[in-house]
């Protein structure tokens, strides 16, 4: 167990105790407690992208704002043109970002490594979907213009992704432990860290489950992980200097969020919030995980 | 009393079946380590007197439980928070015995035993009383937190905390991976206590595992982390006595 699975337990106690209380959180509750953990936390992890890709491809301010500004205008005209194929690619892309995030300090045989990244990210996808697919549906079917990807989640093909990755995972782990390229450390966390997940994402709704993963498994680890990175490379970098350095373009994030939510809200773009906030999040994620992969590669040197 | 009781039980009353099978478990275990100690240097022998301890007393209140349970059908949580209170202590015991050699304090004995006995006591009285009556879950959730409090103050001690890095400074890799084993223990092993706690009549987890088996569960949990618990200890202590006889 690591520090991270830690926090993430004591959060886990934390909303088993509510549901004791309560019964069940409802659903504005749980958007609301989400969005604030993802404005602490989950934003800030992507508001240092800037200062990560110019440390670490040596490229100028400009380059990376037509770099950032590009990929989102190209991913947004792709979401105009082909919704159901940007979804998909936001799923594929989002799986391989967090299995990267996850083992990519494990320094894998380079034949291993960016397969298992993908592989761990589809699995923790198809388990989220797997467990929640009722639920997912419900949401989906909220809005007409999120409906249609109830018809991409087909169960069937989803229990089949869930059964092939899980153990397909767990293959590759048992793999990499008996010829000694992981630690059994390693080996037992991992596993752990796994069943955690797959516990949370049976027991909470989707909404909570997603949450307490994207937060404490994924944004504060990230951001631990680029703390580490800036201060070997600024010696006096403070805890403090660092949370100063991710507030200007998180609240540059707020902003645009909330001007679009506004846009939204006012009908001016014909949108609904579920939509908007899946396209805002995968626009977001397409530089920030190119900016991440560079700065994996770090790790590897 | 044993012939009136054994003719009642049915084949499928795991329940029994369980309390049998850790009653006597626990006390081969006890008599096992107790006799053990003599093969280990005498550095190490009371650790393994801990451990006698721990499966000895959990062997008693086995057997009353046992009766309980099959005289009244319900579950003994009395005895458990009884057996509780003075084994899971213990177990923190031995969390100070393995690391003294590394420079461990009676602080670090105190704070873990206090962190036990807080657990066990708000645990207790979140399950043992309900003042709200039957289905109201506030007392039960409130004294819950409280005892997880203790739970996870040792869960980090055993992990990241004073106990982890004690293991680490300890030039004995048996040392450091026991230490590493029992924190599994107590992250796994003793999970089965607050999920317990939450299967409770009422409970969030009571619609996931019924109240009535939980008693199963509990007995297999017990006896895999007392003895198991042991059986680390047990394994640390005969390598170091090797290492020090060779």
């Amino acid at each position: 167990m690591n520090k991270f699975s830690f926090l993430y337990l004591i959060f886990f106690y934390c909303i088993a105790s509510i549901f004791t209380l309560y019964g069940d959180i409802e659903l504005d509750k749980q958007i609301i407690g989400s969005l604030s953990l993802i404005i602490i936390f989950g934003i800030p992890h992507g508001a240092i992208d800037n200062v990560i890709l110019m440390s670490t491809s040596q490229i100028s301010a400009a380059k990376f704002y037509i770099f950032y500004i590009f990929s989102i205008i190209s991913y947004l005209i792709i979401w105009f043109i082909a919704p159901n194929f940007a979804f998909m690619f936001f799923l594929a892309m989002s799986a391989y970002h967090f299995g990267e995030s996850q083992l990519a300090n494990y320094n894998l045989p380079a034949l291993f490594n960016k397969p298992s990244y993908l592989l761990w990210g589809i699995s923790l996808i198809s388990t989220l979907i797997y467990y929640n697919k009722n639920e997912l549906y419900n949401l989906f079917s909220l809005f007409e213009d999120t409906i249609n990807f109830n018809d991409l989640l087909q169960f069937k093909i989803i229990e089949i992704i869930f059964w092939i990755s899980n153990i397909s995972l767990f293959l590759l782990f048992i793999y990499l432990k008996s010829n000694n390229k992981i630690q059994t450390s390693t080996f037992t966390s991992e596993i752990f860290q796994i069943i955690l997940i797959h516990i949370t994402f049976i027991l909470f709704p989707i909404i909570i489950g997603f949450t307490l993963y994207f937060i404490f498994l994924h944004s504060i680890k990230v951001l631990t992980q680029e703390f580490g990175y800036l201060k070997k490379m600024t010696e006096n970098l403070s805890l403090f200097k660092f949370v100063k350095m991710l507030t200007p373009y998180t609240f540059i994030s707020l902003l645009f969020v909330s001007i679009f939510l506004f846009i939204s809200k006012t009908q001016i773009i014909n949108i609904s919030l579920l939509l908007f906030a899946i396209i805002s999040f995968s626009v977001i994620t397409l530089p920030h995980a190119i900016v991440m992969t560079k700065f994996y590669d770090t790790f590897k040197k | 009393m044993l012939l009136n009781v054994l003719q009642p039980i049915a084949p499928d009353n795991y329940v029994a079946f369980t309390f049998f099978i850790g009653y006597i478990a626990m006390l081969a275990a006890s008599v096992f380590f107790f006799v053990e100690r003599g093969s280990v240097s005498s550095k190490w022998k009371m650790s393994l007197l801990v451990s006698a301890l721990i499966t000895g007393i959990a062997a008693v209140h086995y057997y009353y439980m046992r009766d309980y349970n099959l005289a009244t059908g319900d579950s003994p949580t009395f005895f458990r928070y009884v057996d509780w209170i003075l084994t899971v202590p213990l177990m923190c015991v031995e969390f100070y015995l393995l690391t003294r050699l590394a420079g461990a304090t009676k602080s670090l004995l105190w704070k873990l035993i206090f962190a036990s006995t807080w657990m066990l006591v708000c645990g207790y009285i979140g399950e043992a009383f309900n003042p709200g009556g039957a289905g109201a879950m506030s007392h039960s959730v409130t004294w819950g937190v409280l005892s997880t409090l203790g739970y996870l103050y040792i869960l980090h001690n055993a992990w990241f905390g004073e106990v982890a890095e004690l293991a680490e400074k300890s030039n004995s890799v048996a040392i450091k991976k026991g230490v590493r084993s029992l924190a599994w223990f107590v992250l796994v092993g003793w999970a089965i206590y607050p999920i317990g706690y939450m299967c409770m009549d009422g409970g969030w987890l009571s619609s996931v595992m019924n109240p009535a088996s939980i008693d199963v569960w509990y007995n297999i949990a017990d006896a895999i982390n007392k003895i198991g618990f042991g059986l680390v200890v047990y394994g640390i202590a005969i390598t170091e006595s090797k290492k020090e006889l060779a």
